[in-house]
C-alpha cells in the first residue's frame, strides 16, 4: 500500500491493487491441506491415494447433483420462457400495431407480462436457480437484467438495472469482480443518464422495427399470441449480436467457461421445443426475491415499465418465495392492475431432496456411503433448519471429506473398477491399516481357522479377499436399498404412518438399526394385520413394481419377487372363493340360532360360544394376511441390518456424527463460553493449560480472567470488588514476593487492562450496567463454566 | 372534440384556456380527478390541436430534478436521449435557474413555439426538491418572452398542494368520474370489428352491471371487457345461442362474471392461464400419492400454505404469540404452576377494551421470542447458529420485521407481520392448538 504525500492526519482510500499475478500461481488444491488427521508416520503416500480416492468420489456425487439441478426444474423453466417468448411477441406485435391508433386505447392495454415464480423459502437453493435461469434466458438471446436484488432508493435501481442492460450489453451477470472491468469496455452508461427514456431510446436503435411487421390488427384483441401476426425471423441472426460486438464476445467467453454448465444443458433441451425467435426480443428483467424488496421502489417500477411498455417490451420475473399473493401485499391495486401476472411454481425442495437420496446415496453409482447418524444428521438440518438442498450437499460434501481424511482405510471407496489399481500399488503396512478394521478382525476370527493365517500373512490373498468382500458390500447395500424401497411401499399408506412415508424417514432408521426390531415396526405390523383385503392386494401390487424396478439381477431379490407374486396372486385368487365361504358360514350360523324362542337363556350361551369361535378361528383370508406379514417380516430380518454388521463396512460407509456435526452445526454460545473458560482448548498454548475447567491461572487473558471471577457473584456485582480481585490475580504473575500495593492505589495499567475486559464481557452479554446500585453491574447469564 | 366522448366540456374549458395560436397562455394549470377519468387523454388531444409543443412527463420517474429537467428539454428540443458517450450529449442540467436557461435557448431556436409541460402524477414532486413545485408554478414569471405553460396533472384537490413559499394558484380544472352511460359509451369503442353492434353493446352492459358497484376504474372495466368476451360469444359459436338471445348469453357469463368480481385489481391470472393451471394439476394428481396430492391441493388454493422448516414454522408461532399477547400474561401460558387466574368484572371489560388482534401486532425483543419459542417446542433444542439464521430468514420473507429499539445489537426487536391465515395454517401443519395461548381466546 503506498503512502500520501498528504499531511493531513486523515483517513485515505486505497484501491487493491490488481493482482494479475495471482491469476498464473499454482491455485492451492484440497491436497495441500489434505490429511491434518494423520499422524506423523502416515506415509505421504495414503495422502495421494485417499485424496485421490476423494476427488474421483466427489466428481460422480457432483455430476449426478448438477444434473439433477438441471433436470428440476427444466419443466417449470421450459413453460417460464414460452411464456416469455410469447409475451414479448405480444408485447413488440402491440409497439407496431398501436402506434397509429388515437392515444387512449393503448393505454388500456397497458398491462405489463409479469411471470411469477414461487420458489421455497430455501435461500442457498435459490441462487443456484435463478443462476440457471438467467443463463438459459441469454443463451436464447434475449436481453436479460441479471436478477436484482434489494435497492433502497428507486434512483439506485434504475441505475443498476439499466446499466446492466445497456452497459453491460445485458450480459453482465454473475462475473466476479474482476471481469466486470472488461465488460464496461461496451458502451458506458452516465449515473445520470440511467431514465427509461434513454432505455427506449437505446432499444428503438438496437432493435429497428422491421417494416414489414405494421400489419393492423383490431384493438383490443391482440391479446392472444396466436392472433398476432408472426413476425418474419430474419435468419438466426440475432440483432443483439449485430450491435454489440463486445457483448457477444462475452457471452460466447461465458459459454467456453461453462461448458456444460446447467444452463447450457437446459437450453439444448427447451430450445429446440421453443417457436422460432422473433427478432425483437423482450426485456426480461429479474427481481429475485421480491420480499425484500422496498414496496415503494417495485411500485414505482412497475409503473414506470406500464408507462413505456408501449416502447420498451419489458417482461418481469418476480421470484416469490412464499406466496403469490404477496405480490399484492407490497403493491398498491393502481400497481397491481398494471401487471399481467402468471404463477410459476417451483418444485418444492422436498421433492428435489427425495430425488437427491434416491440418486446420489441410494445407489451404488457413488461408492461413499453415509451411515445411519450422520444421514440423520444432515436430515434434522434439512427438515428442521433449513429446507436447503444445497446446505444438504454441502454437508454430504463436509461428510465425504471426513471420511476420506481420518481413514486410511478409505482410499478403497473407490469406484469398483479402480480397486484392483488401488490395491495394487499398496504395501504391507498399508495393508495392515485394513486388516486392522474391527470387521475385518471378526470376519478372520469367524473364518476357518486355516484361511486365517494367510488372512494375516499373506498380502495377495488378502487383497483378493478384500475384493470380493467389497464385491458383497456393493451388493448387499443395492439389496438393502432396494429392500428400504420395499419396506417404504408396504408401510406408506398405513394409518398414521408409523415408519413414515417417505423413503427417507425408513431409510433413516434402517440405516442405524435392524429393522424389525424397532417399535416402528411393531406398530406396522400390527397395523398390516388389521387391513381390509383391497387395501391388501394395491400394497402388494406396489411392493411388487418397486420391486421389479430395483431388481437388477440381483438373485435374491429375484426369489423375493417371484414369492411377492406368489403370494398376491393367491390373494387376488382367494377374491373368488372366500365370498361364497363367507356366505355360507352366514348361512350356517343362521340356521344355528334357530331355537324355540322361550328358551332365552340356552339362546345366549349359543350367542357367546359362536361369537368365541368366529373370534378364535380366522378365515382364509387372514390366514394368508400374516403369512404375508410373516414372509415381509423375516425378508427384512434377514436383509435390512444396519450396515455396521457388514464386513469393511468402514470402507465405505461414514459413521462418525460427531465430527460431521462440529463442522455443520455451529453453536456459537458453548463455543463462547469454551473460550472464555477455557482458552487453551482455542488457543493450543503452553501458558493456559488448565487442570480442570473451573481452575483460574494468572497466565489467563484478561477477559478469561474477569470471566472467571464474575462467575463467583451473585446477581450484582459490585465493579470495586471485582477490580481488587482482579489485580490479586494478574498482579500474581508480576512480583509474587512483594505484597500488593494498597488497596485504594491500584495500578493505572491493571485498572485500563480491567476496564477493557469488562467492557468486552458487557460487548459479548454477559452482564450490564444498572441504575439499581452505584459501581454496580448485573449479571445477565446463570450457570458455571 | 371526437374520440374523447364524455368530457367535452372541460375539453372546450382547456381550449379555451389555452387560446388560440399566438396568444399568451396561463401560467400553470391543474387537472386533477380520479385515475382514468381521462385527464391526459383530453390534454394531449387539446394541446395537439392547438399546435402547441408538448413535453410529458410522468413523475413517478423524475426521481430528482435533474432527470426531470432534462426530460422535459430533450422532449421540447425533440432530440432522442442517447446512453452512449460517442454522441454528442445534451449539457447537463441540474437546477432551477439552468433549467430556465435552457428553456430560452429551446423557446429562441425553435422560433418562440407555444410549449407546454405536461405533469403527470405531480404528488410526487412535493417529495422531491423544495423549490421545484413553486418554481414551475410560477415558471412563467422566471422564464419572460417564452410563450410557455405548465400543466399539473393529479388524482388529489389542489388543497393538498398549497406550501408557504413561492405557491401561486394554478387554474384548476376537475374531472368528474365518468357516468355508467359514459363508461358504457367509451367501452363500446372495444368492439372488434368481428361483433355486430347491438350485440356488443349487451354484452357491456351486462359487464358493468356486475362491475359497476365494485369498481369503477376504466382501466380495469376495460380489462374485464376484453377478459370476458370469449366466453360470452362461446354459445354463440357453438350455435346454442342467437346472437340475440340475452339470457341464454347471461346465464352463461353469468358464473364467470361472480367469479372474477372478487379478483378484481388482482391480475393474477389470464383465463388461459388458469385453465392450463387446472389441467395441470388434474394430470400430476394421477400420477401422485395421495400425500402429495394433499400439498397440490393447498398450494392451489387461495391461501397457499408457506412451505418452512420445522424450527422456522414454531419461530413463527412464537413470533406470533409474542406479537399479539401482552407480555404480563406469559407466566400464564407458557409456565407450568403460574397460579389460577381468578376472573374479575374489571379484567374481562380491560380484555374487551383492547382486543389484541385489532391493536395489530405489538414489538417484542429477542429474548422473549427465544423463550416462548423454548417453551412451545417439545423437545430440548441447544440454540444453534442455524436457528438465528432461520430468524434472519424470517425477518427477510417479510414475515417478521425488525421495529425501532435503540440497542439493534444488544437487544433487538421485532414484529410479527405474517398474515393471520399464513400463522393459522402454519398451526395446521404442526398440530399447534394456537387458541390456547392466544390471550384473546383464552
Amino acid at each position: 500500500m503506498a503512502g500520501t504525500v498528504s499531511v493531513s492526519k486523515g483517513v485515505f482510500a486505497f484501491k487493491r491493487p490488481k493482482h494479475r499475478s495471482q491469476r498464473h500461481a499454482p491455485r492451492l488444491s484440497t491436497l495441500d491441506h489434505w490429511g491434518h488427521g494423520y499422524q506423523e508416520e502416515r506415509e505421504e503416500n495414503f495422502k495421494q491415494l485417499t485424496h485421490l480416492s476423494y476427488t474421483s468420489c466427489w466428481n460422480i456425487a457432483s455430476q449426478i447433483l448438477q444434473e439433477l439441478q438441471d433436470n428440476i426444474h427444466s419443466k417449470v423453466f421450459q413453460s417460464l420462457v414460452t411464456y416469455i417468448d410469447s409475451a414479448g411477441r405480444r408485447l413488440t406485435a402491440d409497439i407496431t400495431t398501436t402506434r397509429d391508433q388515437t392515444f387512449g386505447l393503448t393505454h388500456a392495454l397497458g398491462n405489463v407480462p409479469t411471470a411469477c415464480l414461487v420458489t421455497g423459502v430455501n435461500m442457498p437453493d435459490r441462487d443456484a436457480t435463478f443462476q440457471s435461469l438467467v443463463g438459459l434466458l441469454r443463451s436464447t438471446s434475449r436481453r436479460t437484467s441479471p436478477p436484482c436484488r434489494v435497492k433502497s432508493a428507486p434512483r439506485a435501481a434504475m441505475y443498476r438495472m439499466i446499466s446492466q442492460l445497456i452497459g453491460g450489453g445485458g450480459w453482465a451477470g454473475l462475473q466476479d469482480e474482476e471481469e466486470e472491468e472488461e465488460v464496461v469496455t461496451g458502451p458506458k452508461v452516465k449515473r445520470k443518464q440511467c431514465t427509461m427514456a434513454v432505455l427506449a431510446a437505446w432499444y428503438q436503435r438496437t432493435h429497428p422495427s422491421s417494416p414489414r411487421k405494421a400489419k393492423k390488427e383490431p384493438p383490443g384483441y391482440t391479446r392472444s399470441p396466436t392472433k398476432t401476426p408472426c413476425s418474419p425471423s430474419k435468419g438466426n441472426r440475432s440483432p443483439t449480436k449485430r450491435t454489440h460486438p463486445s457483448s457477444s464476445r462475452k457471452a460466447d467467453k461465458d459459454t467456453q467457461a461453462n461448458e456444460g454448465s446447467p444452463s447450457k444443458r437446459i437450453k439444448s433441451n427447451i430450445i429446440a421445443s421453443l417457436p422460432e425467435r422473433s427478432d425483437k426480443p423482450p426485456i426480461v428483467i429479474i427481481l429475485e426475491d421480491l420480499e425484500s424488496f422496498p414496496p415503494r421502489v417495485l411500485n414505482d417500477l412497475v409503473l414506470i415499465c406500464s408507462q413505456y411498455r408501449a416502447t420498451v417490451p419489458v417482461v418481469l420475473v418476480f421470484g416469490v418465495a412464499t406466496t403469490p399473493d404477496r405480490v399484492h401485499h407490497s403493491l398498491s391495486h393502481h400497481a397491481s392492475a398494471c401487471l399481467a401476472m402468471e404463477v410459476f411454481r417451483a418444485q418444492p425442495s422436498t421433492h428435489y431432496l427425495t430425488s437427491v437420496i434416491d440418486k446420489v446415496l441410494m445407489s451404488n453409482e457413488l461408492p461413499f456411503h453415509l451411515g445411519g447418524r450422520p444421514f440423520k444428521l444432515l436430515l434434522d438440518i434439512f427438515l428442521y433448519n433449513d429446507l436447503s438442498v444445497e446446505n444438504f450437499t454441502k454437508g454430504l460434501k463436509v461428510c465425504m471429506m471426513e471420511h476420506f481424511m481420518c481413514h486410511a482405510s478409505s482410499f478403497l471407496c473407490c469406484s469398483p473398477k479402480h480397486r484392483q489399481d488401488m490395491l495394487g500399488n499398496v504395501t504391507g503396512p498399508q495393508l495392515d491399516t485394513v486388516r486392522k478394521l474391527p470387521s475385518f478382525r471378526a470376519y478372520v476370527e469367524a473364518a476357518p481357522p486355516q484361511e486365517q493365517v494367510p488372512l494375516l500373512i499373506d498380502e495377495d490373498y488378502t487383497k483378493k479377499t478384500i475384493l470380493s468382500l467389497l464385491a458383497e458390500l456393493d451388493v448387499w447395500y443395492a439389496r438393502f436399498c432396494a429392500l428400504v424401497k420395499v419396506a417404504n411401499a408396504l408401510t406408506s399408506r398405513l394409518p398414521g404412518a408409523p415408519m413414515g412415508r417417505q423413503v427417507r424417514e425408513v431409510l433413516a432408521v434402517c440405516l442405524s438399526r435392524s429393522l424389525v426390531d424397532t417399535e416402528e415396526y411393531q406398530e406396522a405390523v400390527k397395523g398390516l394385520r388389521s387391513m381390509a383385503r383391497e387395501e391388501l392386494v394395491t400394497v402388494m401390487q406396489c411392493v411388487q413394481d418397486v420391486l421389479e424396478e430395483q431388481l437388477g439381477g440381483d438373485e435374491i431379490l429375484c426369489e423375493l419377487l417371484t414369492e411377492v407374486i406368489l403370494l398376491s396372486g393367491r390373494l387376488s385368487g382367494l377374491g373368488q372363493t372366500t365370498e361364497a365361504e363367507d356366505e355360507k358360514e352366514a348361512g350356517g350360523g343362521g340356521a344355528a340360532v334357530t331355537l324355540k324362542p322361550s328358551d332365552r337363556f340356552h339362546l345366549r350361551e349359543k350367542l357367546l360360544d359362536s361369537a368365541k369361535n368366529k373370534g378364535k378361528k380366522s378365515n382364509k383370508y387372514e390366514c394368508l394376511r400374516s403369512e404375508v406379514v410373516q414372509f415381509f417380516s423375516d425378508a427384512f430380518a434377514s436383509h435390512l441390518q444396519p450396515p455396521t454388521t457388514q464386513t469393511l463396512h468402514e470402507v465405505l460407509f461414514f459413521h462418525s456424527s460427531r465430527a460431521a456435526k462440529k463442522m455443520l452445526v455451529g453453536l456459537p454460545r458453548p463455543a463462547l463460553t469454551t473460550a472464555l473458560a477455557n482458552p487453551h482448548h482455542y488457543l493450543q498454548c503452553d501458558c493456559c493449560r488448565l487442570d480442570e475447567p473451573s481452575a483460574l491461572v494468572t497466565t489467563l487473558p484478561d477477559i478469561s480472567v474477569a470471566y472467571k471471577l464474575h462467575l463467583e457473584c451473585g446477581r450484582h456485582i459490585n465493579l470495586f470488588d471485582w477490580l481488587q480481585a482482579f489485580v490479586a490475580v494478574v498482579s500474581q504473575e508480576d512480583d509474587e514476593e512483594g505484597p500488593v500495593t494498597s488497596s485504594r492505589n491500584v495500578d493505572q495499567k491493571l485498572q485500563a487492562r480491567f476496564v477493557l475486559a469488562v467492557s468486552e464481557l458487557q460487548f459479548l452479554g454477559f452482564i450490564k450496567p444498572t441504575k439499581r446500585k452505584t459501581d454496580h453491574m448485573v449479571r445477565l447469564t446463570w450457570g458455571g463454566c | 372534440m371526437e374520440g374523447v366522448c364524455g368530457r367535452e366540456e372541460q375539453g372546450r374549458m382547456l381550449a379555451s384556456l389555452l387560446g388560440q395560436e399566438g396568444s399568451p397562455m396561463p401560467c400553470s394549470l391543474f387537472l386533477w380527478g380520479h385515475s382514468g377519468t381521462g385527464k391526459t387523454l383530453v390534454a394531449r388531444h387539446v394541446l395537439r390541436r392547438l399546435g402547441i409543443r408538448i413535453s410529458h412527463v410522468n413523475c413517478v420517474e423524475a426521481f430528482c430534478p435533474q432527470v426531470l429537467y432534462e426530460a422535459v428539454l430533450s422532449q421540447l428540443r425533440g432530440s432522442v436521449p442517447s446512453a452512449t458517450t460517442d454522441l454528442p450529449t445534451p449539457p447537463t442540467c441540474d437546477s432551477l435557474g439552468e433549467f430556465v436557461h435552457h428553456l430560452d435557448t429551446v423557446s429562441r431556436a425553435g422560433g418562440q413555439p407555444r410549449m407546454a409541460i405536461l405533469l403527470e402524477n405531480c404528488e410526487r414532486l412535493r417529495d422531491s426538491a423544495a423549490n421545484i413545485f413553486p418554481g414551475l408554478c410560477r415558471l412563467q414569471e422566471l422564464t419572460p418572452g417564452i410563450n410557455i405553460t405548465v400543466i399539473f396533472m393529479s388524482t388529489l384537490p389542489v388543497e393538498k398542494f398549497r406550501i408557504s413559499t413561492g405557491f401561486m394558484e394554478p387554474l384548476v380544472v376537475f374531472f368528474p368520474q365518468y357516468t355508467k352511460d359514459e363508461l358504457q359509451e367509451i367501452l363500446q369503442t372495444l368492439r372488434p370489428s368481428t361483433a355486430s353492434q347491438e350485440f356488443f353493446k349487451n354484452y357491456i352492459s351486462l359487464v358493468l352491471s356486475v362491475f359497476y358497484l365494485a369498481t369503477r376504474d376504466l382501466a380495469e372495466l376495460m380489462h374485464q371487457v376484453q377478459q370476458h368476451f370469449e366466453a360470452y360469444c362461446e354459445p354463440v359459436v357453438r350455435g346454442e345461442a342467437e346472437e340475440e338471445d340475452v339470457r341464454p348469453l347471461w346465464r352463461n357469463i353469468e358464473p364467470h362474471l361472480k367469479k372474477a368480481l372478487s379478483t378484481v385489481y388482482l391480475r393474477e391470472v389470464s383465463r388461459t392461464h388458469f385453465d392450463k393451471m387446472q389441467k395441470l394439476i388434474e394430470t400430476s394428481v394421477s400420477e401422485m400419492l395421495p400425500s402429495e396430492l394433499r400439498n397440490i391441493n393447498s398450494l392451489s388454493s387461495k391461501t397457499a400454505i408457506v412451505e418452512l422448516p420445522l424450527y422456522s414454522r414454531y419461530l413463527l408461532i412464537a413470533a406470533h404469540l409474542a406479537s399479539y399477547n401482552p407480555a404480563r400474561t406469559d407466566r400464564r401460558f407458557f409456565m407450568k404452576h403460574h397460579g389460577k387466574q381468578r376472573k374479575t368484572q374489571a379484567s374481562i371489560k380491560a380484555k374487551e377494551r383492547c382486543s389484541s388482534h385489532l391493536l395489530g401486532p405489538k414489538t417484542f425483543p429477542l429474548d422473549r421470542l427465544m423463550a416462548i419459542f423454548h417453551s412451545i417446542v417439545e423437545e430440548d433444542i441447544t440454540p444453534t447458529a442455524s436457528l438465528f439464521s432461520q430468524l434472519a430468514t424470517l425477518l427477510s420473507l417479510r414475515l417478521l420485521i425488525p421495529s425501532g429499539g435503540d440497542d439493534v445489537l444488544q437487544n433487538p426487536k421485532y414484529k410479527c407481520v405474517a398474515p393471520h391465515d399464513v400463522v393459522h395454517s402454519v398451526c395446521r401443519t404442526i398440530n399447534f392448538d394456537l387458541s390456547r395461548y392466544t390471550y384473546s381466546q383464552a
